[in-house]
C-alpha cells in the first residue's frame, strides 16, 4: 500500500480518499475535513493527486488475488469473467493490459475475456481452442508485438 | 492402510460438503498448473483440452456443428455426439456410464462423471486436482449449482467384461 503524507495534526476530524472517476481514471481527490474556529462547524480543503503506477499495481494485485482465490476452481467462463474483481479490472481499461499479461505469464488464468474486451482483438487461432498453452502463447505474443510486455 | 489423499485445507473448505465429510472423497490426480483440462472435458476422460460451449470464448473447445451457448441443451447436443442420452436419474445402473451436469437454472456450471463403482469424479476448475466423491452432493455449492441434467451411455461390452 502507498502511504500518503497526511498532516493529521492539523486535520484531525475526518479524512477521505475519493476516486473521482471510477471508470478507470488517474486522479484521486483527497479531502480533508477539519473543525473551524467555532465548535460544530467545519471547513474543508481539497488536494488533488495523480494516481501513481504503484497505486494501480497495488489495486490490481489485490483484485487479481481475490479473483484467483475465488474462481480458480470454477469451469464456467461466465462465472469466472463476471466475478466483481475481474469486472473491476476490466473497467480500468488499456493501462492494465501489461499487468494482466504479466499475471497470465506468471500465474496463468482465464484472462482472455478481459484481454478481448479491453483490446478489441482476438489473436487466438482456431486450432488453438481448448489448448491453454497455445492460447496463452498467442496472447503473450500479441502483448509483446504491441509492446505491453517484453 | 494408506489414508485417502485429501485436498489441502484451503481448497477443501471451499466445498462445505466435502469439508464436513472428509471421508466422502479422495484426490485422484495432481493439480494441473497449466490448466490442461476442465470438468467438461474430464467428463469424457479428456485431459488435454478445455471444453465449454460458451459462444463468446474462442479459447474454449466445443465440438463443431453442435449448439454452442451457455445452456443445458448445448451439453445435451455436445455429449450426444459421443453417445450420451438424457436419462432421468443419477442412480447407478449396471452397464451404463452416467454424467451429471450441474446448473443454476439453465446455466451449466459443472460436470461430474460416474465411475464403474457408482462413485463420481470431478475436475475442480482448470488447475486444481480431480477428485472422486461418494455422491453428487459432495461438490454442490452456490457457484457450482445443483445437478440438473443426467445423461448415460452403454459401457462397451469389452469394458464391462
Amino acid at each position: 500500500m502507498t502511504t500518503l503524507p497526511l498532516p493529521t495534526r492539523q486535520f484531525t476530524s475526518r479524512t477521505e480518499l475519493r476516486m473521482l472517476r471510477p471508470d478507470g481514471s488517474t486522479k484521486f481527490e483527497l479531502v480533508y475535513f477539519r473543525h473551524g474556529g467555532t465548535e460544530g462547524t467545519a471547513t474543508e480543503a481539497t488536494v488533488t493527486i495523480t494516481e501513481t503506477s504503484e497505486i494501480l499495481l497495488d489495486e490490481f494485485r489485490a483484485l487479481a488475488d481475490q479473483w484467483h482465490e475465488e474462481t480458480d476452481d470454477l469451469s464456467s467462463p461466465s462465472k469466472i469473467a463476471m466475478h466483481p474483481a475481474y469486472q473491476r479490472i476490466i473497467s480500468k481499461g488499456e493501462r492494465v493490459l501489461p499487468l494482466i499479461l504479466e499475471d497470465l505469464k506468471e500465474r496463468r488464468g482465464e484472462w482472455y475475456w478481459a484481454l478481448r474486451t479491453i483490446s478489441g482483438e482476438s489473436p487466438v487461432p482456431a486450432h488453438a481452442a481448448g489448448n491453454r498453452r497455445l492460447v496463452d502463447e498467442a496472447w503473450l505474443d500479441w502483448g509483446r508485438s504491441r509492446g505491453y510486455i517484453r | 492402510m494408506q489414508q485417502p489423499r485429501q485436498l489441502p485445507f484451503e481448497r477443501e473448505r471451499r466445498y462445505p460438503n466435502l469439508h464436513n465429510n472428509p471421508g466422502s472423497y479422495e484426490v485422484h490426480s495432481d493439480e494441473t498448473p497449466h490448466r490442461d483440462y476442465n470438468c467438461a472435458a474430464w467428463a469424457l476422460e479428456i485431459t488435454d483440452a478445455v471444453w465449454w460451449p460458451h459462444p463468446l470464448d474462442p479459447e474454449y473447445y466445443w465440438p463443431p456443428n453442435v449448439r454452442r451457448d451457455d445452456s443445458l441443451q448445448a451439453f445435451i447436443e455436445g455429449y450426444g455426439i459421443f453417445g450420451f442420452e438424457v436419462c432421468d436419474t443419477p442412480d447407478y445402473e449396471v452397464g451404463f456410464i452416467k454424467l451429471a451436469v450441474f446448473a443454476e437454472g439453465d446455466e451449466p456450471l459443472h460436470v461430474a462423471r460416474q465411475l464403474p463403482d457408482g462413485r463420481w469424479t470431478s475436475k475442480l476448475g482448470l488447475r486444481w486436482e480431480d477428485i472422486i466423491h461418494d455422491d453428487l452432493n459432495g461438490v454442490t455449492r452456490p457457484d457450482y449449482g445443483q445437478p440438473r441434467l443426467f445423461m448415460r451411455k452403454p459401457i462397451a461390452q469389452e469394458e464391462v467384461g
